[in-house]
Formats: structure tokens, sequence, C-alpha cells
């Protein structure tokens, strides 16, 4: 895929740059916020992946113009930043992820990865998939964890298909909210956080059987499959 | 702070011994000494003597015999009969300083005198009086036939007050020297067969010393004693002048008892209020001598204490207060200093009674009573100069500035509110700075060592001597890092948060860490526990907890997580079964910069040591989540630590 990559330390981009070369993407590197800006308007890119601090025009700065415009690929921040408050700014600005820096790289791939998925969605809706210990069929609306049937809420189930569906992508809650409960915005803040507690015991979704769900600052949600 | 305690105790101090000095010197609140005094008085009710019999000239005799005065034959019968009945002695209060006019005898005089010479236990009234005109002090002596025949001579007088109201005596009296005793002492005299105690001595000396002189003609007093007085008026055994002459009083009522004579009849003007006696009720003056008699022959004379160790008494009781008022909430303070008004006030109209001693407590009644506002008030003052040094040192400290003058005085609430609010802004704007070093220490400081640690993973050559040290560098700015975030946490940026949520995820943070080491995490997490807090930090913290247990636990082990609800607390709890915390080493856990001793660390784990912060920082998130955290341990067998917060119903 093609990828936009804003950073203005050089030695470190470097790195970055050759990191998703390996990973056979294609990259263009931008010291510059409006040099991006241009490049973003003109031809199509799969992808962005911005550093927060850039000395022209910084990363919020260059997504806040991509949204008046309309139409924009998927936004990762890089962020040497990691306090709570950073990170929930990152999430409310309408990026899609995060990354910590230095990111792993194995990390950064599959993060990309998973968001290139999610815009380039297979069409899941009859497929049966099978995760170890855990099969999910999307047509039936079915889980198995060690063969024996599962038995989920109506809600559960909508939450759970759309976890794996989303698989390594964070879900914020707001966008959780309206996936599962469209119909009743108001619902109380609990309510998602009991709903995931249940799938991870229900559906044992634990690092010893491969899987990972966590709260993200208490922003959002990502289930991950561990390697 | 000390400072200004010391220095209010002081000024407080100085201003109530001043108050109580002037206002003792100036007797200011004198009435309120002496109200003091006769409610002690009257209080104290003690009954009369049997032995003492008082004579009265009352308005009946008066009926019976004739206007005042009398005959001098009339009495001359009575002392006859007096005599004859064996009275003990016998005090006259009636001033015979001139020949008798109103007798028809020209024998009358002599008769008397014969009488008293015959019950020669008779004693005689000494009258000192300022003539009219020019305020000459004069001595009336009884005539010369009878003061010779007399037992013994003695000044009949009360002292009145400023307000009007006899309380006292002088025990000697005199023109130019204190000759003359009380005729109350002169009775008791006769009547305890003691020779007389007028010292004339004291008056020849006077006069072969100096000449005529105004000073030696003016009255000179010694001994004020106030009385005890044991009731009011006609509290003594009364009987008429009339009756006795009659003989209608039982047999053997004047037998070797102390007889007084004199006016009762308030006509004759022989009357005046005392401590215990209403306006309404005037005390007769023989009855007043009554009660000194009595007050002197049972040692019952109430003596004022001497000026300098009343002024003593009354500062150390006036500066009393400053012991508790500073220990005492302003309501409790209030109420105590009225209670300790009231207690002393009560005292010190007790004390007579009680020691023969009268020590005028107005002075210092009046300082206790000022003593909350005045205490309040340097109080207020200090903390306002504390306020305002504080404020000065603080608006000192943040700006840094030399052009600022050392001292601002803040005359105006505006300027100090202003004040206030700059040395807010300051902090405000420090906090700012404070979070821009922690993002620099974030992003600056980390990012290059963690980049150094990846770049040693494509180098395998030099990987195995950097990669410990840079490492242990690393976490040790990620742990400082998080300790001041953990510092500067308010609780504005709580969440209600799925604490069991919290909980699986630490432990699958920790799972790979647990898996390296082939042990296992057995997890018994109870839901629906919700708590509120800061999920970062929270999530952190128990990371430390499970990680620490991991560090410390032998390979295939198993570490136990807990989470269970007890008494509204959600607890939070790993156990390992790894070597154990000795107790000593227990206490030394949480604080800052500490380190397990090597003893712990003897499993050969790889897991770098970082700044000795982990266990620290639990605490403090803990202590920001109104919770805490404690550790239990059995060395060789297994290490519990607990972290308990309140959960949110």
């Amino acid at each position: 895929m093609k990828i936009a990559f804003l950073e203005d330390d050089l030695a470190f981009a470097q790195d970055i740059v050759n990191t998703l070369e390996t990973a056979g993407h294609l990259v263009q590197h931008f010291v510059s916020g409006r040099a991006c800006l241009k490049a973003l308007a003109s031809e199509q890119f799969d992808i962005c992946l911005f550093d927060w601090e850039i000395p022209d025009m910084s990363g919020f700065e260059v997504l806040s113009s991509l949204k008046l415009k309309g139409s924009y690929p998927p936004v990762i921040f890089l962020t040497g930043r990691d306090a709570e408050e950073d990170i929930v700014k990152v999430i409310e600005s309408g990026a899609d992820d995060y990354i910590v820096k230095p990111p792993v790289a194995s990390v950064l791939v599959a993060r990309l990865n998973a968001l290139h998925r999610r815009n380039h969605a297979k069409d899941n809706k009859n497929q049966v998939l099978k995760f170890g210990h855990l099969s999910v069929d999307f047509g039936k609306r079915r889980f198995e964890v060690n063969g024996e049937f599962v038995k989920l809420t109506e809600k559960e189930t909508e939450l759970a298909l759309y976890f794996f569906d989303q698989q390594g992508t964070l879900l914020s809650r707001g966008h959780l909210t309206k996936v599962v409960w469209g119909t009743t915005p108001d619902i109380d803040t609990r309510t998602i956080d009991v709903h995931v507690s249940h799938l991870r015991n229900k559906l044992l979704l634990l690092p010893e059987h491969g899987w990972r769900l966590t709260s993200v600052y208490h922003q959002g949600y990502r289930l991950e499959r561990l390697s | 702070m000390k400072r200004f305690v010391a220095n209010d105790y002081a000024s407080t101090a100085l201003i109530l011994m001043a108050l109580t000095l002037i206002t003792f010197s100036t007797g200011l609140f004198s009435r309120v000494d002496n109200l003091l005094f006769d409610i002690g008085q009257k209080l104290h009710h003690q009954p009369a003597p049997d032995d003492v019999v008082i004579v009265g000239i009352d308005e009946a005799s008066l009926k019976v015999l004739g206007r005042w005065p009398w005959p001098r034959e009339t009495h001359a019968k009575l002392l006859q009969r007096l005599h004859e009945e064996g009275a003990a002695a016998i005090g006259l209060d009636i001033i015979f300083s001139e020949p008798d006019s109103t007798s028809n005898n020209h024998n009358a005089d002599a008769i008397l005198a014969a009488a008293i010479k015959q019950a020669n236990n008779v004693v005689l009234p000494v009258m000192l009086e300022s003539t009219r005109l020019n305020g000459q002090v004069i001595e009336t002596l009884p005539l010369s036939e009878y003061a010779s025949n007399a037992a013994d001579l003695g000044r009949v007088h009360a002292v009145l007050d400023d307000d009007g109201i006899a309380r006292s005596i002088y025990l000697y009296e005199g023109v130019g020297a204190p000759v003359w005793q009380h005729f109350a002492q002169a009775i008791l005299n006769v009547a305890q067969h003691q020779p007389s105690k007028n010292n004339f001595a004291l008056s020849n000396q006077a006069d072969a010393t100096v000449n005529v002189s105004p000073s030696n003609l003016s009255l000179v007093r010694r001994d004020q004693r106030r009385i005890s007085f044991l009731g009011a008026s006609s509290h003594f055994l009364t009987i008429s002048y009339a009756q006795v002459l009659a003989g209608e009083y039982t047999k053997g009522l004047f037998q070797n008892k102390i007889v007084l004579v004199g006016a009762t009849a308030s006509g004759l003007g022989d009357t005046f209020s005392t401590s215990v006696s209403s306006a309404q009720q005037l005390m007769p003056g023989v009855e007043y001598h009554a009660n000194v008699l009595q007050s002197i022959r049972t040692n019952h004379l109430i003596k004022t204490v001497n000026s300098p160790i009343t002024i003593l008494v009354l500062v150390c009781f006036a500066l009393l207060p400053l012991f508790w008022l500073p220990k005492l909430s302003a309501l409790l303070g209030l109420v105590s200093s009225l209670v300790y008004f009231v207690a002393l006030g009560f005292c010190a109209a007790l004390l007579p009674q009680m020691l023969d001693i009268w020590l005028p407590p107005a002075a210092t009644l009046f300082s206790i009573l000022l003593a909350y506002p005045v205490w309040s008030w340097r109080k207020l003052e200090a903390a306002q100069r504390y306020l305002d040094d504080e404020l000065n040192h603080l608006k000192h400290s943040l700006t840094n500035s030399p052009t600022q003058p050392a001292d601002v005085s803040y005359d105006h609430f505006d300027a100090r509110i202003a004040q206030v609010r700059a040395a807010g802004e300051q902090l405000r704007y420090l906090q700012d700075n404070r979070k821009e070093t922690l993002a620099f220490i974030s992003h600056d400081l980390r990012a290059p060592l963690a980049r150094a640690l990846q770049l040693l993973e494509q180098n395998p050559a030099v990987k195995q001597q950097l990669a410990a040290p840079i490492g242990q560098a690393l976490q040790m700015a990620e742990d400082f890092l998080q300790t001041s975030r953990a510092e500067m946490l308010d609780n504005t940026s709580f969440k209600e948060l799925d604490f069991a949520g919290l909980v699986h995820q630490s432990t699958d943070d920790a799972y790979e860490a647990a898996t390296q080491k082939h042990i296992k995490l057995q997890r018994d997490i109870v839901d629906n526990v919700w708590v509120n807090g800061n999920f970062g930090l929270l999530q952190r913290a128990l990371l430390n907890l499970i990680l620490n247990a991991v560090k410390f636990s032998p390979q295939h082990a198993v570490i136990s997580i807990q989470l269970s609800i007890e008494n509204q607390q959600a607890i939070f709890s790993v156990t390992d079964y790894g070597p154990g915390i000795s107790v000593e080493d227990q206490g030394k856990l949480f604080k800052r910069f500490s380190r397990a001793s090597s003893s712990n660390t003897g499993t050969g784990s790889a897991v770098t040591e970082g700044a000795g912060l982990g266990l620290y920082f639990v605490t403090i998130v803990a202590e920001k989540h109104h919770g805490s955290v404690s550790v239990q341990s059995e060395v060789g067998k297994q290490t519990c630590f607990s972290l308990s917060m309140p959960i949110v119903s």
C-alpha cells in the first residue's frame, strides 16, 4: 500500500521508511506539513502516518485541513507523548489510531495492515473464521469455543462480530456505541465495559489463548490476535 | 509560624497585663469589687454567738422612757442591773462628752460615774470628729469622771466606703498618732481580762518629736480590716433597754455575757448600710460593733492583701486564659472565658470566708472579659501578617525579580486578593512548566534511549554489553516520568472505570514476561467492580505489582491474581511463592528510591533494575485514589501485595 509519512526527524524517519519498505509498502516521506497536504490533495494514498510535532504544521493541523476537504485516507499518529491526555487528544482529533515512539516494527506493520484491511474490507458476512480454540461464524452469528456453542446476547453478538471484523484497530467508545447500540444512543457508560467483560469471559479472549482485548485509556477498545 | 505564635502570646499578655494594672490602680471597677465582697458576705451566714447580748435603745424604750437624751440616773440604773446580773463586760455605746443637762438631779453625773466604777467592767466610747468649719479633727473623750472609772476606752467608728456602705474598721486611730483601739476591742479586753491596747506612748512620742504642726493634728489610722459579718440586722440577741430596766427578761440572761448597750432606734441616727444589710434594713452601730467584736474574737477579721502581692496575683490570673485559649476552638474559647470569669468571681467572693483575706478581683475580671477579644484580635493580626509574609515570599520566589520591593504591605483587601490571584497564576504557570519538562523527558530523553535499544537488536555483537545499561536508563526515565505524573494527579481527571477490566488488562500485559519464565498467572477476578480513577496510572500500578511478583518468582511458579470486594473496597492482590521479604525490608519497600535487598534478586532474573520507584509509584497512585497498599510476606514461602481502594456502587 501507499503510505504518506510525515516526520521531521530524518534519522528516525529513515528507520521507519526502511521498516515499511521491507514490509513491501510504498512510502512517501515528508518533512513539511504543507508539502504533505499538497501531495495528499493531488495523489491517492492508502494510509497516513503523521508525527505530532512538525515545525511548520503539526500533524493535528494537517488532519484538520484534510477533514475540511472531505474524504481522506485513515490516519495513524506517531507520538512521543504517551500521557493519558495526549492519547485522548489524538483520539478525539479523529485519528484512527496512534503508536507511541519509537514503534516496535512488528506492531507498526500490524497496525497499518489492520487499518488498511478495515478500509478495504472484504465481505466477511458468510465466512466462518477459525482462531485456535475459537470459531466465529459470521453468517449464522454463532461462536464456538473448543467446539462448544457459546450463548451470547444479541448485543454481545453484535459487539463480538464487530470486534472480530475490525481486529487490531482501535475502536473508540463513540464508534462502538454508534455501531452496536445505534438505536439507543444514551446508554450508560458502564454498558460497553460490561459487554466487553462478558466477551472476555465467555470467549476466553486472553493471552493464554492468543487474544488480547484492551481498553485504550478508557477511550476505546482494541482486540488483537497475538502472534 | 512559630515566631508569630510567640509574638501573639507576648503582645496579648502585655495588653492584658496593662489592662489589669490600669484598672487596678485607677480603681475603675471598685464598685464591682465591693459588690463581690458583699455577695460573699451574704452567702456566708453564721449563727450569732450566745454570749453576746445587745441592749437596744429602741423605739419602744423611747416610748416608755421619753425623749432622748435620757437622764443619766437611768443609765446608772441599767448598769447596776447588768452588774447585778453578772455581765462579763459592758460596752456602753453612748457619748458622755458633756455634763448632764437633762436630769433634775445635779448629782446625776456622779451617780452614773459611781455605777461605772461599781460595775468595774464598763467600756466607754471615744469619738474622733472633724469640726464643721476647717476639718480639724478633735478627740472627744467621755467626761473625765466617767473615763477614769471606765474599765477601758475605745474608739467607735465604722469606715464608710465610696458607696456609703460600711465594711471595715481601723484597728487603731488617733489624732497625730494611732493611739486608740477600737471600741469592740476594748470590750473584748475587759471580758477576757486583758490589758488595754490603747497606746498612749505613741502619742507622747509624737508630741515630743514634732511640735504643733498641721500633720500632728490630722487623723492617723492604722490596720484597716474588713469585718466578717455573721448575718443581717437583728441577727444578735437583742433586748429592749426598757425591758431590762423593767426586769422583763429571763433570769441569768446576762450572766457572764458581753453586753453592748446602744441605739437601735432608727430615729437616733446611729444606723448605716453594711455588706449584709439592704437600704431598707440598716444595721445599728451597736450591732456593727458586735460583729466587729466577734470577728476579732474568732480571728476572722479580713485583711486586704497588700498591693504588690495583689497586683502579682491579679496579673497571674489575668494571664491564665492564655494557656488554654490557643488550644481551643473559637466557640469553646468564648465559653471557657465566660466560665472562668464566673468561677473566678465566685472564688474571690468566697475568699474572705475561707482565708480571711480580701483580694479585689475586678481588674482581673475585666481583663478576662477582654482576654478573648484581645486574643482573637492578635490571632487575626498574626494570621494576616503571616499571609502577607507568605504572599510576599511566594511572590518573590515565583517572580524572582530583583526590582520588587522586599516588603509590600497590603493595606487594602482588594490588593491582597489581587496578590493571591497573581500568585495563583504564577503557580499555574509553573505547573505548566513542569508539564513541559515532563513532556521533554518523555519525548526527548526516552525516545533516543529506546531507539538505541532497537538498534542494538540489529547488532548482536555489542548487544550483550549495552542492552542492560541502556535498558536500565530507559526504565529509570520511565519510572521517573510515571511517578511525577502520579504525584501531580488530581481527581478532576477521574473517570468511572471497570476495575475488573483493568486487572484483566494488566494481567494480559504481564503475560509475556511471565511466559518467559514459564510462570502461570492464575486469575480469580470478580466482575462488576467500578472505581473512580485515572486509567493509565491505575493500570500501570497494577502492572507494577504483577511484574514485581513475576520478577521475584522462580521459574515455573504460579502467581495468583485476585480481585474481590470487601466493605465497599475493591481489594486487588498479587501473591507469589518466591523468596519472601523480611519484616525489616517490608518497611522500606514503599519509600522513594528504595530497592529490594539483594537477597531477593537471587532468582537470577534478567529484568532490569529501575530507579527504585516502582512500589513508591504504586503507593502514590493508591493514595491519590483514596486507597492504600500493603504487603504480607513470609520469608521462604510467599509474598502478597494488596491494593485497596473505594468502589463506586
